[in-house]
Formats: C-alpha cells, sequence, structure tokens
C-alpha cells in the first residue's frame, strides 16, 4: 500500500512539476509571475475533454489544447507582460496577468458551467489493470507520468543544449546584453509563453484524464500549489521545479496514508514558508538564483 | 400640425399621469437580501437556489406583493467564502433589508448567524448541515441538521444492508457541514453498532482523490461513510473505481442537493444519500409535482446546469420565502413599516414557530432548526436523479 501510494504521489507530483515549470521559465526570462498559468492549465482540461467528447483521439486532444494554450500564452504575453517588462512592472504585469486569469476563468463557466465536466473514457483505461510487486497501476497513471517526464526531459534538453536555449538562458542572464548579441528578445519570451503554457495545457488535459473531470475550480487550487513548488524548488530553475513538483506529491499521498489527509495542502504551505526561511533561493537552486537559471 | 403636437403632447402627458397616480398610491418595496455563492467551488448550488428563490419571489409579485409592497430581491455572490458573506450581510443591513435568505453553506452559516443577532435582522437557512450553528432569534434555520439526518439516514442504510458491520468513514474536514458529518456518521456508526475502522479526511480543495481511495481500499471496509461536496464525491468516486472498489457509499445530504445524479451516470450504482424531496411528484403534497415540474423547466430555460436539474431541496428554498411572506402579511409589515421594528418582529414570529408546512412538512427544534423526516435515497441512474432507496412502508417514521 506505502509503495503504491508513493508511485501514486510520483503521477501527481509530475503533474506539479509540469504546471511549476511553466511558472519558472517565464519566472526565469521575465523575473516576472504569469498568474494567468493556473487558468490556461484549467482551459487545458475543458478543450480536453471537449474534444474527446467530440470524436477526438487524446493523443490529438493533447496536441489540439498544447496549440491553443500555447497560441494563449502568446495572448498573455502580449497583453500583461510585452509593455511591462522594466524591474519596476512587477506588480502591474502580475495584476494584469491575474486579471488575464480571472477573465479565462469567467468566459469557461460561462461556457461550460461550473459544474465539473466528465470525461468519457474506456473502463479499461481508467480502472487499475496492471500488477508489479503488488503495486497497481492503471495505464492512464503511467502513461501520463511518462509522458509527463519526456516533456519535461525534452524542455531540459532544449534548454541545455540548443541554439534556442542558449537564447533563452542569455535573456534570462541579461535581455540588454542578449539584444546587444543580435538576439531578438521579444521572440525569446514569446517562445518561452508558448512553451510555457503548451505544457499547462497538456497538464490540464493530463489531470482531466486522470480525475475523470474538468474543474474550473483547479486553475486556482493547483495553480497556487504549483507557485509554492516552484518557490520550494528554487525560483526560475527548472530542475527545482521538476524535484519539487515530484517531491510535493509524494508528500501529499504519504500524509493521506499515515492519516494526516486534512492537512496535505496546509503542509505544502508550511513546508514552504520552511523551506524559504532555511534555504531562500528554494532547495535545489544550488547558487543565486539568477545564476541558477543559466 | 396641430394635431401631430396634440399627439406628442399626449404621449408624455399620459405616461407621466399614471407614473404620479401609481407614486400616489404604491407603497414602497419590501427589501429582501439573498446570499448566495454564484462563483467559486459551490457555485453550482448558488445557481440551483437561484432559480427556486426567483419563482417564490416572482409568485409573491404576481399575486400581488405582500401588504400593498412589492418585494425587492436582491442577490448578491458570496463567492462561497465566510468574510465575504460576513461583509455582503453587514451591507444589506445598511440598505435597509427586512431579511437575509441564505448564506447557504455551514461555514457561512456559522459565521453570518451570530452576525444577525449582533446586527438584530432576521437570517433564514435552509441548506446547511452543522448542528449547533443556528442562533435564535434572528437566525433560523429550517433545514434539519446532520444530527438528525445522518442518525435517519443511516438506520434505514441499516435495514438496506443488514450484512454491513464495518465502516470507514470519510470526508472533507474543512467544511462545517463536512466536517460535522464525519462526526455525526461517526456518533450514527456507534448507535447502530458498527465497527468503525479508522476516520479518512481531506480538505476542500483537494484536487487528487487517488491517496484517499488507496487508503480506503486497503482498509477493506464493507461501506463507507462520506461527508463531502458534490465535486470531492465525484473525484473520490472515479478514484475508487480506478481501485476496483465497488462497496456501498452512504454520503450525507451535502450531495443530494446539487447536480449529483445527472453527472455521475454509472458510478452511481453504490452510492447513496439522505434527503426529504426527490424528483419523483409527490401527490400527496399539494403543488409538489407542478412545482417539480416548473422548477425543471425553468432550469433548463436559464441556467447551464444539467438536466433535468435536481429539485432535492430547493423546495425548503422555496418554502423558506413563502414563511418569511407569510410572516410579512401576518405582521402587517409592508415597505413603510420602519425596517428595524419589521425585522424585530420577523424574529419574534420566526422564533416562537412551532411548524410549518409548505412543500415540506416541519417543525423547529429548540435549537432554532427545523427537524423534516429524511430517508434514504439511492441514485435512479437511468433517469439521472434521486429515488427512495426503501418502499415507503419500510422508511423509518412513515405513517
Amino acid at each position: 500500500m506505502l509503495a503504491e501510494q508513493i508511485v501514486n504521489g510520483i503521477v501527481m507530483g509530475s503533474l506539479y512539476a509540469l504546471i511549476a515549470q511553466g511558472y519558472t521559465l517565464v519566472f526565469g526570462v521575465l523575473d516576472k509571475l504569469n498568474f494567468a498559468h493556473g487558468e490556461i492549465f484549467m482551459l487545458g482540461g475543458y478543450i480536453g475533454v471537449s474534444s474527446v467528447a467530440l470524436g477526438a483521439s487524446i493523443p490529438l486532444a493533447l496536441l489540439l489544447v498544447m496549440i491553443v494554450c500555447g497560441a494563449l500564452g502568446l495572448l498573455v504575453e502580449f497583453v500583461s507582460f510585452r509593455k511591462f517588462r522594466s524591474h519596476d512592472a512587477h506588480i502591474t504585469s502580475a495584476l494584469s496577468s491575474f486579471a488575464f486569469g480571472l477573465v479565462v476563468l469567467d468566459l469557461v463557466q460561462k461556457s461550460w458551467g461550473t459544474e465539473p465536466v466528465a470525461i468519457e473514457l474506456p473502463q479499461t483505461l481508467r480502472v487499475a489493470n496492471l500488477e508489479f510487486l503488488g503495486v497497481h497501476f492503471s495505464l492512464v497513471k503511467l502513461s501520463i507520468l511518462g509522458i509527463a517526464l519526456v516533456l519535461m526531459a525534452a524542455l531540459h534538453l532544449a534548454i541545455a543544449r540548443t541554439s534556442l536555449g542558449r537564447s533563452i538562458r542569455a535573456v534570462a542572464e541579461s535581455a540588454t546584453s542578449a539584444s546587444l548579441y543580435g538576439i531578438n528578445v521579444t521572440r525569446v519570451i514569446q517562445l518561452v509563453f508558448l512553451l510555457a503554457s503548451a505544457l499547462a495545457g497538456f497538464a490540464g488535459v493530463a489531470l482531466a484524464i486522470r480525475t475523470g473531470f474538468a474543474s474550473s475550480d483547479v486553475g486556482f487550487t493547483l495553480g497556487i500549489k504549483a507557485l509554492a513548488i516552484m518557490a520550494i524548488g528554487g525560483m526560475g530553475d527548472l530542475r527545482g521545479a521538476f524535484l519539487g513538483g515530484l517531491m510535493i506529491g509524494v508528500l501529499e499521498a504519504l500524509a493521506f496514508q499515515w492519516g494526516f489527509g486534512q492537512l496535505a495542502d496546509t503542509g505544502v504551505w508550511l513546508f514552504m514558508i520552511f523551506v524559504l526561511l532555511v534555504r531562500p533561493t528554494g532547495l535545489f537552486a544550488a547558487r543565486s538564483s539568477k545564476e541558477a537559471r543559466a | 400640425m396641430k394635431t401631430i403636437r396634440a399627439i406628442i403632447i399626449a404621449c408624455l402627458a399620459i405616461p407621466l399621469a399614471i407614473t404620479s397616480a401609481v407614486a400616489q398610491t404604491a407603497k414602497p418595496p419590501l427589501k429582501v437580501g439573498v446570499l448566495l455563492p454564484l462563483t467559486g467551488f459551490q457555485a453550482s448550488y448558488g445557481e440551483m437556489y437561484k432559480v427556486a428563490l426567483s419563482m417564490a419571489f416572482e409568485d409573491i409579485n404576481k399575486s400581488g406583493g405582500i401588504n400593498g409592497s412589492h418585494v425587492e430581491l436582491t442577490v448578491q455572490d458570496d463567492q462561497g467564502a465566510p468574510a465575504q458573506a460576513a461583509l455582503l450581510f453587514r451591507r444589506y443591513v445598511a440598505e435597509g433589508v427586512v431579511a437575509v435568505l441564505g448564506p447557504i453553506s455551514g461555514t457561512m452559516w456559522e459565521t453570518v448567524a451570530p452576525l444577525a443577532n449582533t446586527l438584530k435582522t432576521p437570517a433564514l437557512n435552509w441548506t446547511a448541515l452543522k448542528p449547533g450553528i443556528s442562533k435564535k432569534p434572528y437566525a433560523l434555520r429550517l433545514h434539519p441538521a446532520d444530527d438528525t439526518m445522518i442518525p435517519e439516514g443511516v438506520a434505514e442504510f441499516r435495514k438496506k444492508l443488514p450484512d454491513v458491520k464495518r465502516v470507514v468513514i470519510v470526508g472533507d474536514q474543512k467544511e462545517a457541514s463536512g466536517a460535522s458529518g464525519v462526526e455525526e456518521f461517526r456518533k450514527a456508526a456507534q448507535a447502530q453498532k458498527l465497527e468503525v475502522i479508522e476516520l479518512v479526511g481531506f480538505e476542500t480543495r483537494t484536487s487528487d482523490f487517488s491517496p484517499v481511495a488507496i487508503k480506503i481500499r486497503g482498509l477493506a471496509p464493507d461501506a463507507v461513510f462520506l461527508s463531502a461536496f458534490m465535486p470531492n464525491t465525484l473525484a473520490l468516486l472515479k478514484e475508487l473505481e480506478a481501485q476496483n472498489f465497488q462497496r456501498p457509499i452512504l454520503a450525507n445530504a451535502l450531495i443530494w442537493a446539487g447536480a449529483f445524479p445527472q453527472l455521475v451516470g454509472a458510478l452511481g450504482k453504490n452510492v447513496y444519500t439522505i434527503g426529504f424531496n426527490t424528483n419523483e411528484p409527490a401527490p400527496q403534497i399539494k403543488g409538489q409535482p407542478e412545482f417539480v415540474t416548473r422548477y425543471i423547466k425553468t432550469a433548463a430555460e436559464t441556467t447551464k446546469m444539467p438536466q433535468p436539474a435536481n429539485v432535492a431541496n430547493t423546495t425548503l428554498a422555496y418554502d423558506a420565502v413563502m414563511l418569511l411572506a407569510q410572516t410579512l402579511r401576518d405582521r402587517k409589515i409592508d415597505g413603510a413599516t420602519d425596517v428595524q421594528k419589521a425585522r424585530d418582529a420577523i424574529a419574534e414570529t420566526l422564533s416562537s414557530m412551532k411548524s410549518y408546512s409548505g412543500f415540506n412538512t416541519l417543525t423547529m427544534r429548540e435549537s432554532g432548526d427545523g427537524h423534516i423526516q429524511s430517508h434514504l435515497l439511492e441514485v435512479d441512474v437511468q433517469n439521472k436523479r434521486w429515488k427512495y432507496s426503501l418502499a415507503p412502508i419500510d422508511r423509518i417514521g412513515s405513517k
């Protein structure tokens, strides 16, 4: 049972990590928080559920969601960040993106209603039908974990090994210096928003598939938790967001196993406060946060 | 030209004359405030009650208002947040309402009930489940609390499923009604000599229920007693299905209201709840079949609620308005009555009320809560509605 809880926590943690990496990407490049991110993640779930309901296969629905959410990310960048790039515009961009998120939430509730919307999946996908060393798995959970890990690994490699990744790291280090080297800073920032939002969209569909519902509530609940994970892992640090996500997922699962389920959410915040007190740069950011992004 | 001028003057003068005449004869409106969660986690509940309340106020105003006054209804969104509910309640008091209907959830009612007494403004609730949080004389709840509903429901559950011996109690430990339901289930299980293997708690905003489901499966109970709002219940059921857990689940009335029977689908086949009304017509109650038909039609026309809308305790929301209207009529209160005198008179009448018969027949307890005999309900999966689980003759308290 304990092993099953841990595996389950890792699956959930991988979704947390995906959302947290979206926050981290934007924060790493702009030093600003995109508060619309959680609601784009939530919207991903609804688009995915509706696509499946209209007959799309799950891979097609995932692709569609990543495209739509990526495009929405570009819009967020244009509306809430393009004009507020200066370092003294943190509050303006935060407020603007927060408002953008509220508009998305309101439109979702007006379009799909306030009830959770169920996704119809074959029972073979939903039920835990695989067993290994006494641990029960469902195909859905394993698939979500697998794809999430592949996506995050691909993102890490893209940032670390490609010229595009070098451009992103250069802008993260200093947008002014990067522009002097001929990097189109606006394009890089747009790309970051596109990637972050596409990942959030994927996470939204994955959560809807995993829980069986798209719910308008998750943009806030999971979005804010992902923010905490980013802080725990290290602001602007992709590896930190990944490891922090997995850690929180497992800790939550263990809290339920050991009878502290009602404190799981509070525990995340207490843990964040504790981490920030003893290690203000986060658990996994070895150097200063600015350096860690490079 | 003269004719045209005469027509223009007549067009302007006639409405003015009518308005002037009405202004001289009509009394000021009676203001009633409503607090509902129209956004946020409980928005779907707010939407369902808004339909019933609007129907009731529409009926009152169509029949000429109260003592010559039109009833002016204002609905404010408390977002399901106690602080917001308290803020809006204060605003209503300042705006001169004679009474406030709502807020609906236990946590919010617990916050607003003392405030209603402090500000000496009547508040009526028709939904909250946590016992002991109503405060006479100004804050009264018509709905039965979990300390009567759950024992009645568990007793019928035992009658229906006598082989159940060991249970796990699962619940939302953050929301007042959720937490109190857990405690009342514990007491009821004890009274029915059921073994409670463990209490498994979670928070209202829990988004991943798989750890809860894994834990429940590991405890291998004969049945689960559940106290949680609908979204959490639906999510938990999905996870229990994923864990191949197929034991009966008895949930308190938190899932009775709302769109649970329409949304749960085949997952609802082992789910029971506790309530005192269903979408099934009850011809023995005057007007109930017509209300059910009208409510479903109105909800379909004016909301995005899943169809057919679940009537559940919306009948009690309607009753709450009618009870308030009857009190206002009896105490000869109209829009011209001094607001504080009107509030005091309403509180005096309602707090001394022993019983009321509308669509529901309720008796008032000393605690300021209503009592309506509750029964075990189960999901009619095919018709997407609740149905009584036991035949009338087998129901506890049936005559």
